[in-house]
């Protein structure tokens, strides 16, 4: 997808045409640091000076390198480190995209910093610290248990201040403000690491399966249709609004709607607009769901995780609301004494939108057919083709599939003395997904300026938007959680 | 964004467009998708109660 659909910023300036598309880019970005981090299965560590960030009182305990290897580096040199890696791997990425990479570097600059220094803010633990024991660990009185994870908070709303109150640093920052690149370079890693986490629990890692099918019907099958007809009937949208307004609310956000919106042969406007409001409600999604699941779904965690994966759109978004949920229930638990291994509430919501995902391709090619044969039928229209399935594709998603397969073979198939060592050494690529997790949700908050709702005119899709959301999307998408995965808990932590 | 913003002719078709009826084609596609959208996932329940999921 473009980034230029999202809001009143403009697009990213673009130097020359792109040599590759940004899935792919993902999917090379992605298995890139994987592979790098399981160079420690061979005692090589490559990748162990990424910088992580961890609950604080005092800013010394905040930073430290990934790996005691690089210990000597400390919190700031692993900080800087990381910062000068991704710059140079990111901007020989926008370099391909065909961008400006004068122009990335330092908007990545802006980016990296601003974003990560709300990161750190929100590992204080006054925000984040979650146990009474770990209050007086850090020596504090009272903490918002938000957890470690609850700083992706932070720099959303890091985002959101700019987006809303400093419009011209927005539009300064365009270049390197790309959620979906950075979404999708996470999710091919998320894939290394849920396959460990699922190892654990090869069966009901399975059983997944199913539930991603039911999320398939439920999200193509049922609530576009639902949605279409609300957009048609109730609020007289035309056809060429209303297809992929539904493909928005009811598929894959972004994606689904530039996806439907090219099939049924849109004027391009039409997603675009369509796009930059489904980012604004995808914001308020992750600032509330999370926090709702943490209050009457901390027992049924897997309800939670599959929950976030149906009802909030946009990958970046759903992925990431998987992970803040996961990081508020496992604390909220963590204060029962219950500790529920991490990965599962994560892995779960990111498998449910994988799955979602997959279908996009078939659905657009599926309306493309019955609007390009008995809705517009003009001689001047081409007609769909089956080659379009392939390319609306999302090819990022092979990234996963390469990764988790990667993943489950070393943690299942390799000798003891090897597998032992693959939680390590994944663990430090996952390190970089956090990081890609953080740019991911600052530049979602400056993509959303909320003043586009205002919009004469867009109040009224807005409306559709906000009816079929949160009237019928949600709560259908709980429902369906609900009646798969109730009663199923991730295990313990050993 | 901002440029297609300043241009009022979206805001204005948005406002002022006239309805489309339904044709027999929508009609057919989004029975059809809710149907077969509902008996997948009755059998899918029934999958899902009948096969636990592995331990």
């Amino acid at each position: 997808m473009s980034n230029a659909s999202l809001t009143e910023i403009s697009p990213p300036s673009t130097a020359e045409p792109a040599r590759i598309s940004e899935d792919w880019l993902a999917v090379i970005l992605g298995l890139s640091i994987f592979v790098l981090g399981l160079a420690a299965l061979v005692h090589v560590d490559l990748i162990g000076w990424v910088v992580n960030t961890s609950v604080w009182s005092s800013i010394s305990q905040a930073l430290a390198p990934a790996s005691k290897n690089y210990a000597s580096l400390g919190g700031i040199g692993a900080l800087i480190a990381t910062y000068a890696a991704l710059t140079v791997v990111l901007s020989a990425a926008a370099a391909a995209l065909g961008s400006d990479v004068k122009k990335f570097l330092l908007a990545f600059t802006a980016v990296f910093w601003i974003a990560y220094a709300s990161w750190i803010a929100g590992n204080y633990a006054n925000f984040a610290a979650v146990t009474p024991a770990d209050q007086q660990k850090f020596g504090v009185s009272w903490s918002l248990h938000l957890t470690n994870e609850g700083a992706y908070i932070f720099a959303l709303l890091a985002g959101l201040v700019i987006a809303n109150f400093l419009p011209r640093f927005a539009e300064a920052i365009k270049d390197a403000v790309r959620p979906e690149l950075y979404i999708k370079v996470a999710i091919v890693i998320l894939g290394g690491f849920f396959a460990v986490t699922a190892a654990g629990k090869l069966g009901f890692a399975s059983s997944l399966l199913l539930r991603g099918v039911a999320a398939i019907v439920e999200a193509y099958l049922i609530y576009w249709a639902v949605v279409y007809f609300i957009a048609r009937k109730w609020f007289g949208f035309s056809r060429e609004w209303s297809a992929p307004l539904a493909a928005g609310i009811s598929i894959c956000g972004v994606s689904a709607a530039i996806a439907i919106g090219g099939a049924i042969r849109a004027r391009p406007i039409v997603p675009a607009l369509v796009s930059s409001l489904v980012l604004i409600f995808a914001v308020l999604e992750v600032l509330i769901l999370p926090f709702v699941a943490q209050t009457w779904l901390a027992h049924e965690p897997l309800v939670a995780g599959a929950w976030m994966g149906l009802a909030v759109k946009t990958d970046g978004a759903a992925v990431a609301s998987g992970a803040i949920t996961e990081s508020l229930i496992l604390a909220k638990n963590a204060s029962e004494c219950v500790h529920y291994q991490p990965g599962w509430i994560l892995g779960t919501a990111a498998t449910v939108k994988v799955f979602i995902d997959i279908f996009i391709g078939v659905w657009a090619f599926v309306l493309g057919y019955i609007w390009t044969n008995h809705i517009n039928v003009t001689p001047a229209a081409e007609k769909a083709r089956l080659r379009e399935i392939w390319e609306r594709f999302p090819k990022f998603i092979i990234g996963f599939l390469i990764t988790f397969a990667l993943g489950l073979y070393l943690s299942l198939g390799t000798p003891a003395d090897i597998a032992k060592n693959v939680p390590a050494a994944v663990g430090e690529a996952n390190t970089f997904r956090v990081i890609f997790f953080i740019l991911t949700f600052f530049s979602i908050g400056v993509l959303s300026n909320f003043r586009a709702l205002w919009q004469e005119g867009f109040g009224k899709l807005a409306a559709v938007y906000a009816v079929s959301l949160f009237g019928f999307v949600i709560w259908v998408g709980l429902l369906i959680s609900w009646i798969f995965f109730n009663g199923i808990t991730p295990p313990l932590a050993s | 964004m901002s440029d297609l913003y300043r241009q009022s002719d979206y805001r204005n078709e948005l406002r002022t467009a006239h309805a489309e009826p339904l044709l027999p084609i929508e009609k057919t596609l989004i029975s059809w998708s809710l149907g077969i959208g509902l008996a997948l996932l009755v059998v899918l329940a029934l999958v899902n109660h009948f096969v636990p999921p592995g331990a």
